[in-house]
């Protein structure tokens, strides 16, 4: 069977979110070694778009093993509504999810340390001025100190990706 | 040199009629079951979040995500954004579908 046709049978769940995010992230630290800071960096961001998705749906209350789809409209409709600003982007803003896990914050009264919050909104702000999934269509110019700054940001979120749902 | 015209196989339905034509239906359910059939399942949860299935044939040829983003619109509306703020999944299914997932459901009066 081929590749396409094996990953199209698996149901994208959180769990298998996460599994991949971490797959990313792994494949884009290697990258970065490598020196090839485009693919790094791209790779990168999908991982932190896979942590930031995971954590908004797990605070919505997606269990593990629920499947992802179903949870991406409703957010969008969220999003329009709470964040006009932000677009979606295809459902990959980096942006728009870490606008809605703060909103979701709000709504649920959760008191994370002021500094916690500063923090994610910076590092964000950062991973979002240099990734958007549509950069694959533009050659790589991408500087070897913008890539290890994407990285720490990326570590930041994959260190501290419990915290911004549980 | 000859041109082949490719066609579209299937007509299918315009979005915004399907979301017409669902939105219609959660202002006015129509009787037993017809589809579109939809269940509202608000969560236990202090929040009172809402699971919206919507069972329909129509949308057979459609991705999850398609159907998703179609309901989540007929639903606001036809309910309105507060209502549809507590949304938190819309999943779009066939009969054979809903059967498979072992949705059960019971049509209110």
């Amino acid at each position: 069977m081929m590749l396409r046709s094996r990953l199209e049978t698996v149901v994208e769940t959180v769990q298998e979110m996460e599994f991949a995010a971490e797959a990313m992230y792994h494949e884009g630290k290697f990258r970065l070694q490598k020196r090839h800071q485009h693919a790094a960096i791209y790779l990168l961001g999908y991982a932190a778009e896979m942590w930031l998705k995971c954590a908004y749906f797990q605070l919505r209350g997606a269990a593990l093993l629920d499947p992802i789809e179903p949870f991406l409209a409703p957010a969008r409709t969220r999003g329009r509504s709470l964040t006009p600003a932000v677009p979606h982007e295809g459902y990959h803003s980096l942006l728009l999810w870490s606008r809605l896990i703060e909103e979701e914050w709000t709504v649920q009264g959760k008191i994370l340390p002021a500094g916690f919050v500063l923090e994610f909104q910076n590092e964000v702000v950062a991973l979002y001025g240099m990734w958007w999934v549509e950069m694959r269509y533009r050659q790589p110019i991408v500087a070897t100190a913008e890539a290890e700054r994407f990285l720490r940001g990326v570590a930041w979120l994959r260190t501290n990706y419990t915290k911004l749902w549980s | 040199m000859s041109a082949v015209r490719f066609a579209p196989k299937r007509e299918q339905t315009p979005t915004h009629d399907l979301i017409e034509r669902l939105a219609q239906e959660f202002s006015t359910p129509s009787p037993g079951e017809q589809e579109p059939l939809f269940i509202e399942q608000v969560q236990h949860s202090p929040a009172k979040n809402v699971h919206l299935y919507v069972i329909w044939q129509t949308w057979e040829h459609l991705t999850n995500l398609e159907r998703s983003e179609i309901i989540m619109d007929a639903y606001e509306k036809s309910c309105g954004i507060e209502k549809a703020l507590k949304v938190t999944l819309a999943m779009g299914l066939t009969r054979k579908e809903a059967k498979a997932m072992r949705l059960d459901w019971e049509i209110e009066d």
